[in-house]
């Protein structure tokens, strides 16, 4: 009896058990997704639930046909609205990604050199605004941005400015917000990388003569780099996909990828062209994804590895 | 300071004796790097054997092959006759004590002892009673409620001794059991072992690079070298009749000198060598003809100092002491000899330094007994 | 040894901070405004409170919302633990690293494309299997998962890899066969990154709008659904108040979990 509850045991907990649930959910639920929003590039519009033609066809008994549309791709490649968006996107979060680094790195260099007993705290403090609705804390730069918000008002009040200052609906609005939200992303990583640091390095660059500055710059920095790409990664892919923020802050001048795609999606039910341009997203994505993906695995062998 | 371990009877000399452990043609490869290398190996009830090398040697990668963490690539071992290649860790009459005591952190030091006999069909009455025996064995009765991190590394490693003894496994494997020990606690600990050993009577295996150790706590030790093993042997015959320069370079110091065999009969062994500037005489026979290429090899402490010229012609050089090395019980002497070889003479401290009789740039006489060269001839 | 901290680096820690800030404590101090502005203050009031609690769809969507977020958050925390513990333990097996890319894309991918394919993976299984019927709680806590389970793959994944091996060696030397090994040693000691898992996914899961609204059904909204809407009409001091008691409970949720981690140490 015990033989057989043994094997049982050894079944349910061998590798192929505990690897099949969150295999076959990923594959499932992540994984093939993707073809069909491939596939479903390359239908037409159609009316109806749902709209969309389908790609096989039965014609007559026996001939299939497969209708490949690319009238989509067509579409947003001559159309240079979307073409546009891409570049816009890239660029919005970019400059998000670099806003980030400039207020993250300093943070998590001076994270890293705070005493263990404060760490704990200002590190949670970092994460706190993360587990707070997104929604609302770009909810609350609609107050502070708007002409009647926060900063206006105390400018106004303040003999500064004549009259509001044009902030929210901007792109410099949409940059911001991106930043904002994303700001622990960078923070986070960074912080992981600078604590591994072994600090005698440091040390002994001041022993042979190195100014601090020159410390920061030759052996801080290049020595942080896996935290830089990592939290760099962190922000740009996700932003470059935003939704909410340049809905919210970024007003009809923003064009961003994520926002024409929910319109396509939401306002005029083209879901092919809404899925041409994931996939035209993706594409896009490639590249850092791939650095991201590199990183990961690097990190995990590190880890794995002892 | 050894430690003689009384053992009457020496099962390994015996033929028909029947091994307790046995691994036969045992090899572990991992994706090309050959980690343990063809090991046939046989350890008796009762015996305390150590596995010794380098790291990197293979010695941990046999060890886990006997606890059941690896399957080996080819080979067989038996536990008691029993066939246990292939069976899992938890299937085994085999207990192992880790480098790192691997004490459960989040249990009391007795629930961490308990551990291994909740997973057996024993009452609850049976199990507080072998735990309690076992902490007493170990003299750590008083700390059963205490967690891993408020005990020290010494008081850690005896848990874990108790933890993998109260199983009464049939073997007891030990990695590296007193790495992570300092000095004094070390030698302490290694008396201990041995007499705990000796109390209950279980077969130990034990991993370790450091060859004191091994050599004072061993019944045998196997030395080995990249997966292979050299040589299997009391540390006696390990330390005096080594087979192989490995082994003979591995354990202590040693001089060796080249040369060529000018005689070789049953009975003796003649060797030419312009290194040494004499010829060195063995008096037993050797793997090696006239003409062939050899090393002869002596401790250190067999070879002789004198002031004034010896008697025998064989087994007897000169040369000037360039260097010595005051150990406070011994000094190590270097003498140069007229080659330019170094030869090191260790000579117990007999008189304080002050009246010493030789000193640096003096000129001796070395010279040994022919019973206690050895020939190294791979 | 590390080197003081220098007063720029102080500084800027602080403005930090006051940036990260700042944009909360606004919206929290407006919530008590007694006029509908949300930046001159009139006054202290509790009425948008009032108002919330009368807000019989904006409760609705909060229930779905919690409903939604528990499961979640359960099913992500199993996924991702067992997802983890293959990664880490189960040394190099065929289609490791394929299966690593796979259980940590979900936290990079943006996601409208991952909303957007769930969707159209559910209008094509309708279709053709007639699961699952239309769309609603369910798929919505699907969705969910598969954006959570990487956060906690990730969580666990670190906690595995510092946890000493051995440990789970000794157990198995010791006679455990290897799900009591899990049980009893795996599972105790990696329960900080489980905890901090399960609360992670569960505010993943509870603040996600994109998502939910690609794979939403008539009578699902969640939450941040109806809050989205409802700024699209304007700004309204009720939303603040809504703001308010999340942070609260997010906070005191936060503390707690980190009190309670702080008295586990091992």
């Amino acid at each position: 009896m015990k033989k057989a509850w043994n094997k049982v045991s050894s079944l349910v907990t061998s590798p192929f058990m505990a690897l099949v649930l969150p295999y076959g959910w990923s594959l499932l639920f992540f994984l093939i997704p993707f073809f069909i929003v491939l596939k479903i590039s390359f239908s037409d519009l159609k009316m109806g639930l749902p709209p969309y033609g389908p790609l096989l066809e039965w014609v007559e008994e026996g001939v299939l046909t497969i209708r490949l549309n690319f009238s989509n791709y067509a579409f947003i490649g001559t159309d240079s609205l979307y073409l546009l968006s891409c570049l816009e996107s890239l660029l919005i979060a970019l400059l998000g990604t670099i806003g980030c680094l400039l207020i993250g790195y300093p943070m998590a260099y001076g994270l890293s050199k705070t005493s263990p007993r404060w760490r704990t705290v200002l590190l949670m403090l970092v994460v706190l605004p993360f587990w707070t609705s997104f929604l609302l804390r770009v909810y609350a730069w609609i107050g502070i941005l708007s002409p009647h918000g926060f900063i206006n008002t105390l400018l106004l009040k303040a003999g500064i400015i004549a009259s509001p200052l044009t902030l929210l609906d901007t792109t410099f609005a949409t940059v911001l917000g991106i930043i904002y939200c994303y700001l622990p992303f960078m923070i986070l990583p960074l912080y992981a990388s600078l604590e591994k640091i072994d600090f005698t390095l440091t040390e002994a660059a001041y022993d042979l003569g190195a100014r601090p500055f020159q410390v920061f710059l030759k052996v801080i920095i290049p020595l942080s780099f896996p935290g830089i790409i990592a939290g760099s990664m962190l922000v740009l892919i996700p932003s470059v996909g935003e939704f909410v923020i340049p809905e919210l802050l970024g007003g009809s001048q923003t064009l961003m990828i994520g926002k024409l795609l929910w319109n396509e999606f939401f306002t005029n039910h083209d879901w092919p062209v809404a899925s041409s341009l994931a996939i035209l997203m993706l594409i896009f994505l490639i590249i850092p994804l791939a650095i991201f993906q590199q990183f990961q695995e690097r990190q995990v062998r590190f880890l794995d590895e002892d | 300071m050894q430690k003689t371990k009384r053992i009457e009877v020496q099962p390994w000399q015996d033929a028909k004796a029947k091994p307790y452990i046995h691994l036969e043609e045992v090899s572990k490869d991992f994706r090309g790097n050959v980690a343990v290398d063809a090991v046939t190996l046989s350890i008796f009830q009762g015996e305390f054997f150590s596995l010794l090398g380098p790291s990197g040697c293979g010695k941990t990668t046999l060890l886990r092959m006997l606890a059941g963490f690896e399957i080996p690539s080819q080979g067989k071992i038996y536990i008691d006759g029993v066939d246990v290649t292939r069976r899992p860790a938890y299937d085994r009459p085999v207990n192992m004590m880790f480098q790192s005591y691997a004490l459960f952190p989040h249990m009391t030091v007795e629930q961490n002892v308990a551990f291994g006999l909740k997973q057996e069909r024993i009452s609850k009455a049976e199990i507080k009673e072998r735990t309690k025996d076992s902490l007493h064995l170990v003299q750590m009765e008083r700390f059963a409620a205490r967690y891993p991190n408020q005990l020290s590394g010494g008081q850690c490693q005896r848990v874990a001794l108790a933890r993998s003894l109260v199983k009464r496994p049939k073997l007891l494997l030990l990695d590296e059991p007193l790495a992570a020990l300092d000095k004094k606690l070390r030698e302490q600990t290694q008396f201990e072992l041995v007499n705990i050993q000796e109390e209950v009577g279980i077969t130990f295996i034990m991993v370790t690079h450091d060859q004191e150790e091994a050599m004072t706590m061993s019944s045998r030790l196997g030395v080995m070298d990249h997966g292979r093993l050299r040589q299997i042997g009391t540390p006696n015959e390990i330390y005096e009749y080594p087979h192989s320069e490995y082994v003979a370079d591995f354990i202590g110091s040693i001089n060796k000198f080249e040369g060529h065999v000018i005689e070789a009969e049953k009975d003796h062994l003649l060797v030419e060598s312009m290194e040494a500037g004499c010829e060195l005489y063995v008096n037993h026979s050797a793997d090696a003809p006239v003409g062939a290429y050899v090393k002869v090899a002596i401790r250190p402490e067999k070879v002789m100092i004198a002031t004034s010229p010896p008697e025998q012609k064989r087994n007897a050089t000169k040369g000037i002491v360039k260097d010595i090395g005051y150990l406070g019980d011994v000094s190590i002497y270097h003498v140069e000899l007229a080659s330019g070889k170094i030869v090191l003479a260790t000579q117990p401290n007999l008189v304080r330094l002050a009246e010493r009789p030789v000193t640096w740039k003096d000129e001796v006489y070395l010279f040994w007994r022919a019973e206690n060269s050895i020939v190294l001839t791979s | 040894m590390k080197t003081r901290l220098s007063p720029f680096l102080k500084i800027f820690l602080g403005c930090g901070y006051g940036f990260l800030y700042l944009p909360i404590f606004t919206l929290i101090i407006f919530s008590f405004n007694a006029s509908r502005q949300i930046t001159v203050w009139q006054g202290f009031s509790l009425q948008w409170y009032e108002a919330l609690l009368q807000d019989t769809v904006l409760i609705r969507s909060a229930w779905n919302s919690l409903q939604i977020a528990t499961c979640a958050a359960t099913l992500a925390v199993i996924l991702g633990t067992l997802a983890a513990t293959a990664l880490v333990r189960f040394g190099r097996f065929r289609g490791r690293s394929f299966f690593g890319i796979l259980a940590t894309a979900p936290l990079v991918m943006p996601e409208v494309i991952t909303g957007l394919s769930l969707l159209l993976l559910f209008v094509g299984l309708e279709q053709n299997f007639g699961w699952p019927q239309g769309r609603g709680l369910l798929t919505i806590i699907i969705a969910h998962t598969t954006l959570c389970m990487a956060y906690v793959t990730i969580l666990v994944r670190g906690r595995l890899a510092e946890m000493e091996r051995s440990l789970e060696e000794a157990a198995l030397d010791l006679g455990a066969h290897p799900l009591k090994v899990f049980m009893a040693i795996t599972l105790p000691l990696i329960s900080p990154a489980l905890i901090s898992g399960w609360l992670l996914a569960f505010a993943l899961s509870l603040d996600d709008l994109v998502l939910a609204s690609f794979v939403a059904g008539p009578g699902s909204s969640t939450l941040p659904m109806v809050i989205f809407s409802s700024i699209r009409f304007g700004i309204s001091p009720k939303i603040n108040a809504l703001a308010t008691l999340i942070i609260t409970g997010v906070a005191i949720s936060v503390l707690l979990a980190g009190w309670l981690m702080h008295r586990k140490r091992y």
